[in-house]
């Protein structure tokens, strides 16, 4: 068998003359976390309603854990853990009942499933209100219901379409630690258009857009596609030449009386740019630090422009303030 | 039994929803018992053409069909439920056939029709219906299982296309009414205008009241094992007509 979980190959999809994916072929190996990133309407549900074997492709194939997900379909669902971006509870079973149901279909023998069950709802925290109706849960609560119940049958794969859209910062970083401590034994496939998200929980990220994969790798490669993070300094003196006499690996531009001066890596380039202009008598009234963010490689990748839905979420800051230095 | 594991675990979810909503069902046993109580007891001494017996024995057994028949196309709507609360991608994703699903529901939906034509079996009894043998008991319960199973899955179909519920009732009462009207469960159908007699022998339902009639009170007008045929062939037909809809379901 191979080292990937998944391997799909130029997987097409049409709508009613509309191309939603126009020939996506991806390797992702085994063990790691895997997020899907893109504007909405570019193609990653439907990507993962084909890995799921919910929708069918129009063209290409699509190989889970060496299973084709068109002609083996059961064998690729015994294998797989979904959570929904919408829930698909039963809201009038226990948590306990849903689980249990659950594993049942997946042909799991009730002795093995009552323990199996005990143990998920530990993890995410729900072992108190096994025995509660799912419809007294908050919104946090079902998620987490629901991403015990994709773990009950021990899935291979776990897929997660935006697991942590419309969650609370709190139940967001609980449930990043769950998923984080799932990390090696069972392979993460995740949509997301949380930067910050895809930014701790992923190994690999690879971005689509309007039905293609337009960047693959991990948050480093994929910031290096942006070029260069910038120091910001401001200054009455004129700071270009003594950077240029110093020989120091940057390059310099002026804005509004502000230095930009572009670097492989701010953290570790800000403490020798300020020595240099220090030592050369330069006055500085002002530094900071702006660090490429997976928001920025987003934006350069995918474009400005407002999409047809909800518009991506602005939420990580892009500038980072490191104080004055005078 | 590793082929219907789907079947026992969609069923097993029904009973344990419909037992914890046993005041659900109940409540809906209310409309043939107006039936059955105003009705046939209040037109108990009319005498029919052609048939003996008096007019609530003669329509007892097609009231208690018709608390089958109504009941069970009304648990179609499930489906809808299941849509719209996103409960049924669970179901869709599962390692199961789509017919297993469906076979699940169809039984459960005839299961819980059944119990109400039990009830109302006691009902009628205690009205004034006598009945010919415990035999005979049994057989009717076979049909109104069978008439649960063909309704339900009518029922399921029409949830399958149609996605509100306020659209499905109506659809569901446009359909329901006809199939009980023209089922002779209320007149006997032979002595009826030629028009009347056909439109009810075309209706399935009919060989369900005729074999639930013959077999609690041995009135008949349509000989048994032809109900029983008839019956089981249209249920046959249409739960897996509903199984075919099912598998168009996408998401």
């Amino acid at each position: 068998m191979s080292d990937f979980a998944i391997v799909s190959d130029a997987v097409t999809k049409r709508y009613n003359g509309f191309e939603a994916l126009k020939g996506v072929s991806l390797r992702i190996p085994r063990g790691v976390v895997f997020g899907l990133l893109g504007p909405n309407g570019a193609g990653k549900t439907t990507l993962l309603s084909i890995f799921t074997t919910l929708k069918r492709a129009n063209s290409g194939s699509v190989i889970v854990e060496g299973f084709d997900v068109q002609k083996e379909k059961y064998s690729v669902r015994k294998l797989q853990g979904v959570v929904f971006q919408d829930s698909s509870h039963d809201g009038e079973l226990t948590a306990f009942e849903n689980l249990f149901f659950h594993a049942k279909l997946y042909g799991m023998p009730s002795d093995k499933s009552r323990k199996k069950i005990l143990d998920v709802l530990e993890l995410v925290g729900l072992s108190d209100r096994k025995d509660d109706f799912v419809n007294t849960f908050s919104g946090g609560m079902r998620r987490r219901m629901e991403i015990a119940r994709a773990l009950v049958h021990e899935p291979k794969i776990l897929y997660l379409d935006e697991p942590t859209t419309g969650l609370d910062p709190q139940t967001r970083n609980h449930l990043w630690e769950y998923l984080k401590n799932l990390r090696g034994t069972t392979t993460i496939v995740l949509t997301t258009h949380y930067m910050d998200e895809a930014e701790k929980l992923c190994d690999i990220i690879a971005v689509i857009d309007h039905g293609s994969i337009i960047a693959q790798g991990n948050s480093d490669d994929l910031k290096r596609i942006v070029g260069g993070e910038v120091i910001l300094v401001r200054s009455s003196d004129n700071i270009i030449p003594v950077l240029k006499r110093s020989k120091f690996k940057c390059s310099v531009d002026k804005h509004n009386g502000i230095f930009e001066i572009r670097v492989d890596n701010a953290e570790k380039s800000i403490a020798k740019i300020l020595r240099v202009l220090e030592r050369a008598g330069v006055k500085i009234s002002g530094v900071d630090v702006h660090r490429t963010t997976l928001e920025d490689v987003f934006l350069h990748l995918t474009g400005k422009s407002l999409r047809e839905e909800s518009p991506v979420d602005f939420e990580t800051k892009s500038y980072t303030n490191l104080g004055r230095v005078n | 039994m590793r082929h219907f594991n789907g079947v026992i675990v969609v069923f097993e979810r029904q009973m344990v929803r419909y037992w914890r909503h046993k005041l659900r069902w109940l409540v809906a046993l209310v409309t043939p018992l107006f039936f059955l109580l105003f009705l046939s007891v209040g037109l108990k001494h009319i005498q029919l053409p052609g048939i003996e017996e008096n007019y609530l024995v003669f329509s007892a057994p097609g009231i208690i069909l018709m608390t089958v028949l109504f009941h069970s196309m009304f648990t179609g709507v499930e489906l809808i439920f299941e849509r719209q609360f996103g409960f049924l991608k669970e179901t869709l994703i599962a390692p199961i056939p789509r017919w297993e699903a469906i076979l699940g529901k169809v039984l459960g939906g005839a299961v819980i029709g059944l119990i109400q034509g039990i009830l109302m079996t006691f009902v009628a009894i205690l009205a004034g219906m006598p009945i010919i043998s415990f035999l005979g008991v049994i057989k009717a319960f076979f049909f109104l299982f069978l008439t649960g199973m063909a309704s339900t899955a009518i029922g399921v179909a029409f949830a399958v296309k149609i996605h509100d519920t306020q659209g499905f009732v109506l659809i569901v009462n446009l359909v329901l009414f006809p199939l009980f009207f023209l089922s002779g469960a209320l007149f006997p159908f032979t002595t009826a205008p030629w028009w009347l007699k056909f439109l009810v022998q075309l209706n399935p339902i009919t060989y369900g009241v005729e074999g639930t009639r013959a077999a609690l009170t041995g009135i008949q007008q349509i000989g048994f094992v032809n109900c029983a045929l008839v019956l089981f062939f249209f249920t046959v037909v249409v739960v897996w007509f509903s199984a075919k809809m099912f598998e168009t379901v996408e998401e």
